[in-house]
């Protein structure tokens, strides 16, 4: 893909719009700082990529926030950037309007959402070789170094996956069941440590998980030598604890702590709740209801059973009363008969009555028992606490000195639990009437609701006091933790059992501390992975920057080098390793020996030449889609021997297929770039002056026409040119008849055209309506029938001489024609031949 | 102009890995990465973070490792 066109507005440096055409092998444009040459390549980048690496480097994003919008550029209209590209002989036109922060594509005016050739922008090298970007990479503190090589050297993403799993490695995320076991335990390792009997236990736990053999073995040896002989393992724990509970409960027996309340705890408990209130408040009361509603079923079911035993005794005794024993008239025996089929046919109602009792007596059944669980749920855990009220002197003989602090909590948690509980159990008494009323008036023939709304409000109470004593146990529950911790030590203190304690709970925590090492495994182990995946990054950078990149860095280096540079250079890659990871070194050797690094013993302009070389390396060793470089301003504090030995690098990009377009302060050094690429014939650009509607730019010639004269006539007077020589005369011929037509247009008419845009018949229309008499004319167009013809020869064509001089006549009458027309048009515009020259 | 002298590379040897090629995408990195790792809990890790794209990925598959490292009876 080579660049054709670009188009600039209201973007960074441009208000006014701009366009400047791209030669196909070399375009330059020269301007001094601070005109808007930057803006230029800062177009191509944003365009391609959606930032300029101006702003992707900066240190501050802030200090170039909106600054891809010209300052001048009116509301509301958008910045933009068009670029027409070539891929073969496609022509396609790329625009990208700044909206916001982002950027709108559209490819040949349709919106697109990325460039057709996005995945080659994520691979290919950029085309880019920025002098800012090149200081920025060489000077860059070590770390930014690394980065900003791999990503010139497009690994982005290695950089990512090295960050993200740096960042993991050195902090994991770890779950809170993780946090909490792993506090306990440590807690319990730090209790071990200062038992000087139990330290060395400390000191094997410590050791990991795969001590964990030795470290059990530790203990049981520990705690056998505390009980009797010959106990096995498996009664170890229990010995234990009846030999402490035994010596404790002489001291103190019983708890004062309650446990505070799980989020899971919470979340079942709330659940429950709703779920109950929902039973009775909901269902319980539709049921009641319904009841209410089939009470009258109540009167015909008795009647029911009363008829149903007369039909029975009618069969016995037809002609006798059934419920009198007097003579039954057939009338009255038909009636009773009748009032009992009457009654079956309303049997379906008597059922439905009684499926609600039925429902009603289970759901109440259900509810009796749950309020029992919510009980157990809310209050058990306070009975071991609430007991120890009646222990109180005991504990205040035990919590002295110090520990008296932890009395107070104590009485003032078994207050207010004590408190809360015994309203909490009042409140369960009245549910548990209200819940026996109901239950009782289920078989009574009417039933209102009002005992169901007894229900519910008991209901709600009770459960209002059950969250009073969540309420308090979680207000108490850390410090009576604190306040147990200190009692079992005084206990422990007093009963002699502190040794044994520490025993129990490692036999207790077996399971924990086994967990605890291999967790703690899992985290050593991220050490390893971060070891690795830094190796990794490592080799594969090394892989990328040395070997084969390294020689072609270095072949390029070799070419900018002159004879008289000390031997003081660049001396290919490194990757060293710190403690940060793996950084990208940069050699250099003085006159055969290593020096610390080229940042520190290399001058500026080594710097900046080597910079240039890793990018011009890149570029061409790894395949793109792209066929342009952009390079903007690649010399600065060079010597002017340096500064030929670039050009010569530019004429081989330009060789090697690379379509260059160049932007340089110097003017002069541009001058020369031209001169020792004069065959090229490409654009050259001059930013003349720069005002707040943007930089003007005028295209001028690569070669001065009175310069091409000067070669053509060489050309012709040496016998010994041979074809390409003269071949190259009748391009020379082709440039100059474009030149001057474009001057005379530009003189006569007031606007400058492209030499590079005419073709015969253009050039002919031109030299008519600027008055070139018509015989001369003729004269022109003839040498464009050979140019044309010659274009289209065989190779080995060899043209003609003598027409050559013929036609370098005509050429000269032109100029003369051209300048005789500048003079009689007394046109004082500024004229680009004369402008150069 | 320093003239102390540097010491040569200091990576660390390793097992031979297959190197993706410098313009591998990330996949492919996270790949070669992979097969270079020994360890079974690290494979899960890189495997949740190739999947996801993301750290977090990482982080919760590491969660989960600690999990049921807690929950195991």
């Amino acid at each position: 893909m080579k660049l054709k066109k670009l188009t600039l507005r209201g973007f960074r440096g441009f208000n006014g719009e701009r366009s400047i055409l791209i030669h196909d092998r070399l375009t330059l444009i020269s301007a001094p700082n601070s005109h808007g040459k930057t803006s230029i390549s800062e177009g191509f980048e944003w365009l391609l990529y959606g930032f300029t690496s101006k702003v992707a480097t900066a240190e501050s994003k802030d200090e170039y926030k909106d600054s891809y919008r010209n300052i001048h550029f009116l509301q509301p209209e958008s910045p933009s950037v068009k670029v027409v590209v070539q891929d073969g002989s496609t022509e396609t036109e790329l625009l990208a309007i700044l909206s916001g922060s982002d950027a709108v594509l559209r490819v040949d005016g349709q919106v697109v959402s990325a460039w057709p050739f996005a995945d080659a922008l994520e691979k290919a090298p950029r085309p880019f070789i920025l002098q800012h970007a090149l200081k920025d990479l060489l000077l860059a503190a070590p770390v930014d170094r690394f980065n900003r090589f791999a990503a010139l050297l497009g690994f982005e993403e290695l950089t990512q996956v090295h960050k993200d799993l740096m960042a993991f490695c050195t902090k994991p995320p770890l779950p809170n069941a993780a946090k909490s076991l792993i506090a306990d335990i440590d807690s319990l390792v730090i209790k071990l440590a200062a038992a000087p009997d139990l330290a060395p236990i400390a000191k094997s736990i410590k050791k990991g998980h795969q001590q964990m053999s030795a470290t059990r073995a530790l203990i049981k040896k520990h705690a056998r030598s505390l009980l009797p002989p010959n106990v096995p393992d498996a009664e170890l724990l229990s010995g234990l604890l009846k030999k402490k509970n035994e010596a404790t409960a002489k001291v103190f027996d019983g708890a004062v702590e309650v446990g505070a309340f799980a989020p899971d705890e919470v979340t079942v408990i709330d659940e429950e709740e709703k779920a109950l209130l929902t039973l009775v408040k909901t269902d319980a009361v539709a049921l009641l209801a319904q009841l209410a509603k089939q009470s009258a079923q109540h009167r015909i079911a008795r009647e029911m059973r009363f008829y149903a035993i007369g039909v029975e005794l009618l069969q016995e005794a037809p002609t006798v009363c059934p419920f009198c024993d007097k003579e039954l008239s057939t009338a009255d025996a038909d009636h009773i008969r009748g009032r009992h089929a009457s009654l079956l046919g309303e049997e379906q109602g008597t059922k439905a009555l009684a499926e609600t009792q039925r429902a009603l007596e289970t759901m109440l059944s259900d509810l009796g028992q749950r309020i029992s669980e919510y009980y157990k749920r809310v209050a058990s855990r306070t009975t071991g606490l609430l007991k120890a009220k009646e222990s109180l002197p005991q504990l205040e003989a035990l919590l002295t000195g110090d520990d008296g602090a932890n009395l107070v909590v104590i009485a003032s948690a078994l207050q207010e639990i004590g408190d809360a509980v015994s309203s909490f159990i009042a409140e369960g008494k009245i549910l548990r009437a209200a819940l026996t009323d109901v239950q009782s008036s289920l078989r009574q023939p009417v039933v209102g609701t009002t005992i169901g709304e007894q229900l519910g409000t008991s209901l709600v109470k009770y459960l209002a006091a059950g969250r009073t004593v969540r309420s308090v146990i979680g207000k108490h529950a850390s410090g009576l933790d604190v306040a147990h911790k200190a009692l079992l030590d005084a206990v422990n203190k007093v009963a002699g059992t502190a040794t044994i304690s520490l025993l129990i709970e490692l036999l207790e925590k077996d399971r924990k501390i086994e967990k605890r090492l291999k967790i703690a495994g899992v985290i050593d182990g991220l050490k390893v992975l971060k070891t690795d995946v830094d190796s990794f990054v490592m080799k594969i950078m090394l892989a990328a920057i040395s070997g084969e990149l390294a020689q072609d860095v270095m072949e390029w280096y070799k070419r900018i080098r002159t004879a008289g540079d000390p031997d003081v250079h660049f001396a290919g890659f490194d990757m060293k390793k710190t403690a940060q990871g793996g950084r990208v070194q940069i050699k250099a050797s003085s006159y055969g020996k290593d020096l610390v690094s080229a940042v520190s013993s290399l001058s500026e302009s080594k710097l900046n030449a080597l910079g240039l070389c890793i990018s011009i390396a890149i570029n061409l060793k790894e395949a793109s889609p792209f066929e342009f470089l952009i390079i903007d301003d690649p010399i600065q504090s060079w010597d002017r021997d340096h500064e030929i030995q670039f050009i010569h690098i530019i004429r081989e990009l330009v060789e090697r297929g690379k379509q260059v377009l160049l932007l340089s302060h110097n003017g002069e050094w541009i001058r020369q770039v031209r001169s020792n690429c004069a065959d090229f014939n490409g654009f050259y650009y001059e930013i003349t002056g720069y005002t707040d509607d943007g930089p003007v730019i005028k295209l001028l010639p690569w070669v001065e026409p009175k310069q091409r004269l000067q070669t053509i006539l060489a050309i012709i007077e040496d016998q010994g040119a041979d074809n390409v020589r003269l071949q190259q005369a009748e391009e020379e011929l082709r440039q100059v008849l474009h030149q001057y037509a474009c001057a005379l247009h530009e003189s006569v008419k007031g606007t400058p055209k492209n030499p590079a845009t005419l073709n015969a018949d253009k050039l002919r229309k031109i030299l008519l309506e600027c008055s070139i008499p018509t015989a001369l004319v003729n004269r022109v167009m003839t040498i464009f029938e050979t140019l044309d013809d010659a274009h289209h020869a065989e190779p080995g064509y060899s043209p003609n001489r003598q027409k050559l001089r013929q036609y370098y006549g005509t050429a000269v009458d032109l100029s003369q024609a051209v300048e005789a027309k500048a003079k009689e048009q007394k046109t004082i515009r500024a004229v680009p031949l004369t402008k150069t020259a | 102009m320093s003239t102390k002298q540097t010491s040569s590379s200091v990576l660390p040897p390793g097992p031979p890995i297959n190197l993706p090629s410098p313009r591998s995408r990330r996949q492919e990195l996270l790949e070669a990465l992979l097969a270079s790792t020994r360890n079974p809990t690290h494979a899960r890790i890189l495997k949740a973070y190739m999947t996801s794209q993301t750290v977090q990925g990482a982080e919760e598959e590491f969660s989960k490792i600690i999990e049921e490292l807690v929950d195991e009876t």
